[in-house]
């Protein structure tokens, strides 16, 4: 699987969070974002949508 | 690692950092490992448990990197260079396995009676291992640890 973006709501360039993410861990409410150099984002939100052809995912937050 | 905390009361705001440990696991493996954080944020807890954050943004948090991150200057603060390298390093790895894949495919191919398929597949199978062993050696030469 190839790695991919992250954006809060909208597939904008403002919006995004998190590039080369490896990972996503969702648990309470949280979703927990790890990128290829292990750093770690929380976001309180849900996974929106997650496109795996062109690498990218959507976390709602609203 | 953060754990719920859904308290709506007694909100206040202040700075923390602190340190814990955690588990987690990625690519097939678990493993633990400790890191520090600090923020400033409005919300009441009791600090006798672990919580997940109850508001809206997103937190930064950097690792020990006691995991394998061996090359760290200093606690997961990476140069450009250094992320350049994990990136190439990962597509290299990323390339091998599409490799593979693809050789796989081929396979299907000629099971399914195109052999000539197969054959096409093959060398473009090839071909991209032959681009992927340019990028290993370019990898190589970057000599960074």
């Amino acid at each position: 699987m190839c790695l991919s973006t992250v954006y809060k709501n909208t597939k904008e360039p403002a919006a995004m969070v998190m590039k080369n993410v490896v990972s996503i861990e969702c648990r309470e409410g949280v979703v927990i974002l790890t990128d290829l150099m292990d750093h770690q984002v929380e976001i309180p939100g849900v996974l929106g949508y997650a496109n795996l052809v062109d690498g990218y995912v959507i976390v709602n937050t609203d | 690692m953060h754990l719920p905390n859904d308290s709506t009361g007694g909100a206040h705001s202040h700075a923390h950092s602190h340190s814990h440990t955690h588990e987690h696991s990625h690519d097939g493996h678990t493993h633990s490992h400790a890191h520090d954080h600090t923020h400033s944020h409005d919300h009441d807890h009791p600090h006798d448990h672990d919580h997940l954050h109850g508001h809206d943004h997103a937190h930064d948090h950097s690792h020990d990197c006691a995991h394998g991150c061996d090359h760290c200057h200093t606690p997961c603060e990476h140069t450009p260079m250094e992320e350049l390298v994990a990136l190439m390093k990962y597509m290299v790895g990323h390339n091998a396995a599409h490799a593979r894949e693809l050789a796989e495919l081929a396979e299907q191919l000629e099971k399914a009676g195109s052999h000539v398929a197969y054959e096409q597949v093959m060398a473009a199978v090839s071909d991209f291992e032959k681009g992927n062993l340019r990028l290993s050696a370019v990898l190589a030469s970057l000599d960074v640890k």
